[in-house]
């Protein structure tokens, strides 16, 4: 009979699971950017003292604004001098808040958290972005272009004000489609609209999709064979899977550990509800 | 050579096929986070605290993780409320597994009102939430009171069908709260909740939690549940279901060694894999039962005890 030893299990007090319990502590980041990027938009750049990971595509921080909030923020892009920038839009007090924070400020930074997008498939890419949806798109394009994938971008907002220079944020972009739904600018229309007139035209090996619920739902409806990632955004508040408040029903499916990259099928019953 | 111990154990009456089920609050408030507990493979699930009215809780912070290991946590007690508790119930019956209900509330009548619609919905137990340690007037002031302790359990097993479990935390009364729980009818006591704590950020110069003051959970809090559960045990020899730092085999073992039927486990659910983490305990405790030259690891409980 074999004797077990602490170290043969994956104990928290072994060496497997030990980094994890840092991965949900609160780094201390100081601000050394957070400027508006256009009428909805922001950047804000932090530089953490220190991280248990290097963030991934996809992935996101829970962002503490001392004494205020904490709000989830996907990570827009990580630099070989440890800064993580972020793009984001000022929705309610919290990051009201954060857009007050001038260099020098000190954030937290918890993460990073959430399953990263992982793409091994396909060498032609439709990337479908919708509102709020851009913010982790540079840095999903920077591990695209790291793959040797080449990629169009849909980019569909509301109006023109909302419109940055997203180009000057991304690498290896073929092509970067604009769609408006006042009709300003580019495809008078939505983006999962512009999207599926592509799909028609052009051949892809895969779609990855980020945005809104409903626009997540056209776009897995229209993509027909072709695989389908989808990024999808919720309300976060633990970060790490016990809480449950992110839970996407009626899947069981928690958005902020098994997210927030899923494929049209693992999620469909939730985007149709 | 690969020879199985016996996993099964019963707690206040309730069989479970295993020692492991999940400690309340983590998920549990949904039918689809009970799904998912069973996922993980517990042999019964607890539900999150309900009390009669929806709590949001508070705003994040809830949760961090510290740097000596552990979390601390202050979620407020959120749930939807006692009318969504039918559905979760009956969605852990559907899976099959034992449903114990944690039952909240700020005065004996909620505990009570709770408790009847748990009841009504096919609830296996109750474990009363006497112990929350950030949640004024909903746990531990109520829990640290042996008088408090004997009224709730009291009114609850008077209108109880199934087993009563008292859930206690650390206060300076833990072993007098436990016997005035079994005294007004507890059948089991589940030992221990987190323990209030804080965390300030010396950068941001501000405590970290919105609340301020959360329960600390995890391996920092594990030695403390095994000198509550001991000194428990000692003095009553109830049923005891143990909680608190259990991330491995070993610290379940410590728990049923000092005397603990059946076992808890919560932050290290978010430590990833919780799957994997369930089935290397539960084969962790089964190779140590037959090493040690036992067919059930139940016959392990309460044995540092043997003089």
């Amino acid at each position: 009979m074999g004797s077990v030893h602490r170290s043969e299990l994956p104990a928290v007090c072994g060496e497997r699971l030990k980094p994890d319990f840092p991965k949900h502590s609160v780094t201390p980041a100081r601000v050394s950017l957070n400027n508006a990027l256009s009428q909805r938009f922001r950047v804000m750049r932090v530089r953490p003292q220190s991280l248990s990971y290097v963030p991934k595509p996809a992935q996101f921080f829970m962002v503490w604004i001392p004494g205020v909030d904490e709000v989830p923020l996907s990570v827009a892009d990580y630099n070989a001098d440890g800064e993580v920038t972020f793009i984001y839009e000022v929705r309610g007090f919290g990051t009201r808040k954060l857009s007050e924070l001038g260099p020098g400020s000190f954030v937290g930074l918890k993460g990073p958290l959430g399953t990263p997008l992982d793409v091994s498939e396909g060498s032609s890419v439709l990337l479908v972005v919708g509102g709020s949806g851009v913010a982790p798109v540079p840095y999903i394009t920077k591990y695209l272009a790291s793959k040797g994938h080449r990629f169009e971008v849909v980019w569909g907002v509301k109006r023109r004000s909302e419109l940055f220079n997203l180009g000057s944020f991304m690498s290896g972009v073929e092509y970067l489609h604009v769609a408006t739904e006042d009709c300003s600018v580019g495809y008078c229309g939505l983006a999962s609209e512009l999207a599926e007139t592509l799909l028609r035209r052009n051949r892809y090996d895969l779609v990855v999709g980020v945005g809104s619920k409903g626009m997540l739902r056209t776009l897995c409806r229209v993509t027909g064979g072709v695989t389908t990632y989808v990024v999808l955004e919720a309300m976060v508040k633990c970060g790490i899977g016990l809480c449950g408040s992110c839970y996407l029903p009626p899947t069981g499916k928690l958005l902020c550990v098994d997210g927030p990259v899923f494929t049209c099928g693992e999620v469909m019953e939730y985007l149709e509800r | 050579m690969n020879a199985e111990a016996d996993l099964s154990t019963a707690v206040a009456g309730v069989r479970l096929k295993h020692l492991l089920m999940n400690a309340s609050g983590v998920l549990g408030a949904y039918p689809e986070h009970l799904v998912r507990l069973a996922g993980y493979g517990v042999a019964a699930v607890v539900t999150k605290t309900f009390t009669v009215s929806p709590r949001e809780g508070y705003g994040p912070p809830i949760i961090i993780g510290l740097g000596c290991g552990g979390y601390l946590n202050a979620v407020g007690l959120a749930n939807p409320g006692v009318d969504e508790l039918p559905k979760v119930v009956r969605k852990g019956v559907e899976l099959g597994l034992p449903v114990i209900v944690s039952v909240g509330g700020s005065a004996v009548e909620d505990y009570v009102r709770v408790a009847s619609v748990a009841l009504d919905s096919g609830a296996n137990a109750l474990e009363l939430n006497l112990s929350c340690p950030h949640t004024k007037g909903y746990g531990l002031d109520v829990g640290s009171d042996p008088t408090n302790v004997f009224e709730v359990a009291g009114a609850v097993a008077s209108v109880s069908s199934v087993p009563v479990i008292v859930k206690l935390g650390l206060s300076d009364n833990y072993v007098k709260s436990a016997g005035k729980a079994l005294e007004a009818g507890a059948r089991a006591l589940t030992l221990i909740n987190t323990v209030r704590a804080m965390a300030i950020d010396v950068y941001a110069l501000k405590p970290v939690l919105s609340n301020i003051f959360g329960g600390l959970s995890g391996p920092p809090i594990h030695p403390i549940a095994v000198r509550v559960v001991y000194d428990v045990y000692r003095e009553f020899s109830p049923d005891v279901i143990g909680v608190g730092g259990v991330v491995d085999w070993v610290s379940a073992a410590e728990l049923i060694l000092a005397g603990a039927k059946a076992i808890q486990v919560g932050s290290a659910l978010a430590l990833g894999r919780p799957r994997e983490l369930i089935s290397s305990i539960l084969k962790g405790l089964s190779n140590w039962a037959v090493e040690l030259g036992y067919s059930r690891v139940s016959d392990l409980v309460g044995l540092a005890h043997r003089k």
